[in-house]
């Protein structure tokens, strides 16, 4: 009886206890959530005092009729893809690399991930300085001393070349996130599991499979969803280097900011709201179910 | 109940906390009023001129506290439409020619507040160009009060040019030759460093070809005048002097680093490479040329103050005598000097006053300086026909149709005729 009593205020005081995180999360997420899906009805004007006009799904007709739309949306797909697995895979990779001890390896630490706390900016001027045609270094290094090239190829001017390099760029950028997330799962895994493992015959990956993936599967989970959320909605890496992939985040700032089309903005929103649901959602069944089993 | 307390409590403190953290904007407090004032100086020295300007105006005017907000240029598109759509745009703000068309064409621009600071400084105060510039499409009002500008031309490296038996270009023709005799690609040296990238700057040069072939984007009637033989020549002709440019898209880095170390004797560009010529090089060694053809044709632009629409009595007076105050001459010219030499006076008085006259990079370009300040006259834009200033070119620009169109032509493998027509189809889209 006495336990069921110190139950029920427990319950209580943790809903006390939530409620200004519920009401901040309310007004900061929720609000703003509503009022763009409201907004994503409308034809609205950057002057408020202008009424806006009831155009019902137009926004929405307008949006998914348009070619260049599925031209953005299957270039961000393939981007996120290609982003999430390499950079988690590299930072698994690099993360059992370091799981072990030898000399220097908090500076080796702290270096790897200078590129993930570095600004943005200061990492695409150095890439563009990389690849500028005149006096990069990798043409430099390419044109001449390795004579692989006559002349510098235009990187960021064809759609193909820079597509890999904002690709390349994300990976490399944003491999320290995975790196440092998968160091401290791996340091919390117990030496005996390997050594029971090593003496059942197991091989490197046979190892690997039983014991480090079950283990780390939460972290890449989390890993894998905050990457794919945040890739799928990139727009400054992209948009300060090249001008040639043109990504969603780059259409939804041009349609908002560049063409004040700010309904068709929010219904663009709205739609890659529901894409980016969908595709979290399917990611947590597949991991989850690949967890299990 | 004492948890009923307790949550009432939680409740207070988030919600005190909540307004607390809301900004403070443009209210009045016991008879003064504050005023928001948005600029673009984020850099620490320029920070401190502005902030010492503020701190001199609110000596002089102890009602009134002005409360500056710094907002990175590159940002700035972003911040004033979320702010005007949240009725909260500042008191004052700091803009380029095409956030003022934007903001005029939704009605944001308090136009008439704008000609009352314009006729109690006095509109010959000003020189013409900087004026024409932020007329508004009418011509009867201002899209803003000129605080400074900046003007693109042809910089040349005269010991260069003479090297090779040249004087300064002095038309289209000349410009081709001498870009011809310095392009030597195998060993990376190129004629003239150009803008070719897909961004602003690209139609910024290309419209000083095109207007000096007296080929403007729209005609008097505000219809789309792209796709004219003059128009196209312009093209074929930037198309052509693109041979002897660097490779790739080339935009503000790539131009100023070509030029600055060499690699191109010519480069088109605007004033701002004076500070850089002033720091690495010898100023008495740079030439500035206009293109010619059927006429001089200089693109420049102005940045101005703005008051928007919406605002309360006391709020509007309070921004004219700020702006009023920043346009006085001393304070003109101590904005100017903020960045001496790319930031060109759009004020006479500024240009007179012994400050800038005395400034030292002002100086060490001699009489440079003043045909510099005397181009501000010759001023054309894309959009300025017969001194009407279409607003729609705002959209036009914002739409990049003509930096896309330059690159494909430049950089990419498109015809003149591929080029003209994709930008027609694209800005009939835009406009519709």
């Amino acid at each position: 009886m006495f336990k069921v009593k110190r139950e029920t205020s427990d319950g209580k005081l943790a809903l006390i206890l939530l409620l200004p995180s519920t009401l901040l999360i309310l007004l900061l997420i929720g609000y703003p959530m509503l009022s763009n899906f409201y907004i994503s009805f409308f034809e609205q004007p950057i002057n408020p005092e202008f009424p806006a006009e009831f155009v019902g799904f137009e926004n929405y007709i307008e949006t998914l009729t348009n070619i260049d739309f599925y031209k953005s949306l299957g270039i961000t797909l393939l981007y996120t893809l290609l982003v999430v697995v390499g950079s988690t895979a590299l930072g698994l990779y690099v993360a059992i690399m370091f799981n072990r001890p030898f000399r220097f390896r908090k500076v080796a630490r702290s270096l790897i991930i200078l590129s993930y706390v570095t600004p943005s900016i200061s990492l695409i001027f150095v890439w563009k300085y990389m690849f500028n045609s005149g006096y990069g270094i990798i043409n430099y290094i390419g044109r001449d001393i390795l004579h692989l090239f006559d002349r510098a190829p235009l990187w960021f001017d064809n759609p193909t070349s820079a597509f890999i390099l904002v690709v390349l760029f994300a990976i490399w950028r944003y491999f320290p996130y995975a790196f440092i997330a998968f160091l401290a799962i791996l340091q919390t895994i117990s030496p005996t599991l390997y050594e029971a493992a090593e003496m059942d015959g197991a091989n490197i990956w046979q190892k690997f499979k039983a014991v480090t993936l079950p283990a780390i599967m939460p972290v890449m989970l989390t890993v894998i969803t905050l990457r794919t959320i945040w890739m799928f909605y990139m727009f400054e890496d992209v948009y300060l280097l090249t001008n040639k992939v043109n990504v969603l985040g780059v259409y939804l700032y041009e349609t908002a900011f560049a063409f004040n089309d700010l309904g068709k903005a929010s219904a663009i929103s709205v739609i890659l709201f529901l894409v980016i649901s969908t595709l979290i959602i399917a990611i947590r069944k597949k991991v989850n179910l690949n967890a299990s089993s | 109940m004492k948890l009923k307390r307790f949550g009432i409590m939680a409740f207070i403190v988030l919600s005190a906390t909540l307004i607390g953290c809301s900004s403070e904007t443009s209210q009045s407090k016991g008879g003064e009023v504050t005023i928001e004032f948005m600029h673009t100086s984020v850099e620490q020295e320029r920070l401190k001129v502005v902030n010492g300007l503020i701190e001199e105006f609110e000596k002089v005017n102890p009602d009134i506290n002005i409360d500056p907000v710094v907002v990175e240029e590159g940002s700035l598109s972003t911040k004033i439409i979320t702010l005007a759509q949240a009725s909260e745009l500042p008191e004052v703000i700091e803009v380029g020619q095409q956030h003022a068309k934007m903001l005029d064409k939704n009605a944001l621009v308090d136009t008439e507040a704008l000609k009352s600071v314009i006729s109690d400084i006095g509109k010959d105060e000003y020189f013409d160009g900087a004026l024409k510039l932020v007329r508004t499409e009418d011509g009867e009002g201002f899209r803003g009060i000129p605080m400074s500008g900046w003007v693109q031309g042809i910089w040349y490296n005269k010991e260069m040019l003479a090297s090779k038996g040249f004087d300064e270009p002095q038309n289209w023709e000349e410009l081709l030759e001498v870009a011809k005799a310095f392009t030597d690609k195998a060993n990376q040296k190129y004629g003239i460093a150009m803008p070719t990238v897909e961004a602003g700057m690209s139609e910024q040069a290309f419209s000083q070809f095109a207007l000096s072939n007296k080929a403007n984007i729209l005609n008097a009637n505000g219809e789309i005048t792209l796709n004219t033989p003059e128009m196209k020549e312009a093209l074929e002709y930037y198309k052509k002097l693109s041979q002897y440019t660097m490779p790739g898209s080339n935009g503000v880095t790539e131009v100023r680093d070509a030029f600055m170390n060499g690699t191109a004797p010519m480069a088109i560009y605007s004033t701002y490479i004076l500070p850089a010529v002033y720091a690495q090089g010898d100023p008495s060694n740079l030439g500035f040329a206009i293109p010619k053809k059927e006429q001089e044709a200089v693109f420049g632009t102005v940045s101005s103050l703005t008051i928007p629409t919406g605002l309360k009595e006391q709020q509007k007076e309070a921004a004219q005598k700020f702006v009023k105050f920043l346009s006085k001459t001393e304070n003109a010219t101590e904005w100017i000097l903020m960045a001496p030499g790319g930031a060109q006076p759009v004020h006479k008085s500024v240009v007179a006053s012994e400050a800038y006259q005395s400034n030292k990079v002002i100086n060490a370009f001699g009489d440079l300086s003043t045909e510099i300040a005397e181009s501000f006259n010759e001023i054309q834009v894309f959009g300025l026909v017969e001194n009407k200033n279409f607003v729609k070119m705002g959209q036009i620009s914002s739409s990049n149709a003509i930096p896309i169109m330059v690159n494909r032509v430049t950089v990419g493998d498109a015809s003149v005729e591929e080029g003209i027509n994709a930008a027609q189809e694209q800005l009939e889209k835009v406009l519709e």
